[in-house]
């Protein structure tokens, strides 16, 4: 007996000493505890989430050039409104944006989500390794902020995507949060209000910490403050929406693109006056035809797809002012005098997304500018009653986009209100940049899609007469209170998390 | 993934199969469902053969040698992708399609119970993953024939040589398969661009001939 637990005892001393030495770090490599110890470590661990929204990474066993972060965010937002009409069917999984016929298993909406809890899952290993760290130097603080920004930033667009509007059920199930490395990753999808509340969090947080802003093409204190100012306007939480548009407007850092720089804004996105935030593409992330944002929307002959246009919607509203200089973002493909039409429907590009360098697929994609924040302040302030101010924004804006002989003067004209007048003036100054469809659906209003597009399922380019509306068929009108205005939960997210419950 | 049951006789839409699940987690019902999201996922079949194996045959007839090469693989399934783009059901009207196989027939309209495949103004999620693509993998092939022909030895003796002969060879002759494609060989290991039990747009196994003379010295 006694020699057995000698035995023992010995096994388990040399066990325990035995165990100590097992735990080597790697010569040749770095870990993730060593690595942000230094401030280039840190930041080339941050880069790298960054260009997570701009990467072509594999999914599923392959990489496909459909694949992109910003490709995804533009396209199940804005096919899914009604700015923009689709010249083609398309075995591409951006068609069922369009034909609202979704399933939990389309490709696009898999990688989206897969990504951004890759982007999610990257910060948090970061600022999980500098807050162990104990650094709390500016320059660690302000890559710390821009984690917790970039946290805000996807869970909001996740939320955005896959859950019902706050405005319409706060209590509705929302996404699953993930804000640490210790949850289990089976976990059930927080409340949109608990989302929202986290975002806010992590938003300010990150505001607070940023203090040594590295360019427009990473996030800063105001890039914060924007996505408050958003947030809070999503929330319908005005006064809190006024005041973050207000430290924004006022911080003096931006100033709007005038009617002469206007039309050169998005193909110099990264030195523009009004660029709050962008992602920075450069040349060797032009993707051309096969991966790009453009290449669906614009094509100069042969530079992409082109099988999206402007829709007859978008270009109806803008009608009244042929002087706007938002239409140099609105090309028609003409032969002669004559606008060309694709299986039937006219060809209006849309150039936002191009001609940076020349190039006609390449852009650095504005997530934040000072536009939008006017416009934020200023359907807040439609909403609290302030309509003298709401319409003042309204002008600001209008005054630098050669529509000075055109403004409203604080009058809401006949027939129409001031809330009106903002989300008509956002639906021009933000067309084609994420926004459309989510501000109709949290407005509680009704998507009016009665124009030719191939959204009609089943339709044929006979079927088409552009001098009349389109009657009778399905999907002309999407009301907020359609289940189809938000995405399923991909499929690979509920087979592999039993708790993460469909959306019906 | 999905079963895919054909095409609604009534509109011509495409069908899929959705299991009823009760309380406990037990499939108890099935039905048909014209709507893709809720098609159930299911298992339907391996990527990987019950069987494979092969058969080398030689025969050796006075100075005539034949040698025959065959292999086979039996019982697994492949997921054509080429069919979800050439058999699109108008989803991607500028592509090539295949001509439609003996048996199959699109939709024409109201009451039409014999079509295969779904009308083209109807067929939303039609090319998505489901069985419609999964096909039957199994093959028998005649990889190798060799056919010798050993000269006699006098006649090689008068060139100073030991031996010669001479011979033809192809290689990939033949392939018996009931697989709709160009090719039912596919992968059982992942690589880059190559998913197992998934055939791809690639080049089958081309086939060639070669002539030999051997000679021996």
């Amino acid at each position: 007996m006694k020699k057995k637990i000698f035995t023992l005892v010995t096994l388990a001393v040399f066990a325990a000493s035995s165990c100590k030495n097992l735990d080597v770090n790697p010569s040749d490599a770095l870990s993730t505890g060593t690595l942000v110890t230094t401030t280039d470590g840190l930041t080339n661990a941050l880069n790298g989430a960054y260009s997570l929204l701009k990467d072509h990474v594999e999914f599923n066993g392959s990489v496909d050039a459909n694949n992109m972060y910003l490709r995804q965010f533009y396209h199940l937002s804005d096919f899914a409104s009604d700015d923009i009409v689709c010249g083609q069917v398309t075995t591409d999984p951006l068609y069922y944006s369009f034909s609202l016929d979704h399933s939990p298993a389309q490709g696009n909406t898999r990688y989206y989500w897969y990504i951004s809890y890759k982007i999610i899952t990257g910060v948090n290993t970061v600022i999980d390794a500098v807050e162990k760290s104990g650094k709390t130097d500016a320059a660690t603080n302000q890559l710390l902020g821009e984690c917790y920004f970039l946290r805000a930033f996807c869970h909001f667009n996740l939320v955005r995507l896959f859950a019902k509007p706050y405005s319409v059920d706060p209590n509705a199930p929302g996404v699953i949060l993930r804000t640490n490395l210790t949850d289990p990753s089976k976990k059930a999808r927080s409340t949109v209000k608990e989302v929202y509340d986290s975002v806010l969090a992590d938003a300010e947080k990150a505001a607070g910490l940023m203090t040594q802003p590295r360019g427009v093409q990473y996030a800063s204190q105001e890039a914060a403050w924007s996505l408050l100012a958003r947030v809070n306007l999503y929330k319908e939480d005005n006064d809190k929406a006024i005041e973050w548009s207000n430290k924004v407007i006022g911080s003096g850092k931006f100033t709007l693109a005038t009617k002469a720089t206007y039309p050169a804004l998005f193909a110099n996105a990264t030195t523009a006056s009004e660029t709050i935030f962008c992602i920075a593409f450069t040349t060797v992330d032009d993707y051309g035809k096969f991966g790009s944002i453009a290449s669906m929307i614009y094509s100069d002959g042969n530079s992409g797809w082109g099988e999206e246009y402007a829709s007859s919607s978008l270009r109806a509203a803008m009608a009244p002012h042929p002087e706007d200089v938002r239409w140099s973002y609105i090309v028609p493909s003409k032969v002669g005098d004559v606008v060309q039409k694709k299986n039937g429907v006219e060809m209006y590009y849309i150039s936002k997304f191009s001609f940076q360098g020349g190039s006609p697929n390449l852009s650095s994609p504005i997530m934040f500018r000072l536009a939008e924040l006017y416009l934020i302040r200023a359907e807040a302030e439609a909403k609290k009653g302030a309509t003298a101010d709401a319409l003042d924004d309204v002008d600001e804006i209008r005054k630098n986009r050669g529509l000075e002989g055109s403004l409203y003067n604080k009058t809401v004209p006949a027939g129409t209100t001031a809330l009106d007048v903002v989300l008509l003036e956002k639906r021009i100054e933000m067309a084609f940049e994420g926004h459309r469809s989510y501000d109709v659906f949290r407005n509680k209003k009704t998507l009016n899609k009665a124009y030719w597009g191939y959204h009609i399922t089943g339709l044929k380019e006979t079927d088409i007469d552009l001098s009349k509306t389109p009657t009778g068929y399905p999907n002309l009108t999407v009301p907020y209170t359609n289940p189809r205005i938000i995405y399923y939960i991909p499929v690979d997210e509920t087979l592999t998390n039993p708790l993460a419950t469909q959306n019906p | 993934m999905p079963k895919w049951l054909g095409v609604d006789g009534q509109t011509g839409a495409p069908v899929w199969e959705k299991i009823i699940y009760n309380t406990q987690g037990q499939a108890v019902a099935k039905e048909r469902t014209l709507n893709y999201a809720e098609a159930t996922n299911q298992e339907v079949g391996s990527a990987l053969p019950k069987y494979q194996g092969g058969f080398n045959n030689s025969f050796r007839y006075k100075n005539f040698n034949l040698r025959v090469s065959t292999y086979f693989s039996y019982g697994n399934k492949v997921f054509s992708n080429n069919l979800r783009y050439m058999m699109n059901d108008g989803h991607e009207p500028y592509y090539n399609q295949i001509m439609l196989p003996d048996g199959a027939k699109v939709w024409t309209g109201p009451g039409d119970n014999q079509a295969t495949e779904p009308s083209p103004q109807n067929s939303a999620n039609s090319t998505e993953t489901s069985t419609r693509y999964l096909k039957d993998g199994s093959y028998f092939t005649i990889r190798n024939i060799a056919f010798n022909y050993t000269l006699p030895i006098a006649w090689a003796k008068k060139i100073a040589m030991k031996g010669v002969s001479v011979g033809v060879t192809a290689d990939n002759v033949v392939t018996f398969s009931n697989f709709l494609g160009q090719d039912p060989q596919t992968t059982i290991t992942p690589g880059s661009f190559a998913m197992p039990g998934i055939s791809e747009f690639k080049y089958p196994n081309n086939r060639q001939y070669l002539l030999t003379v051997n000679f021996n010295f």
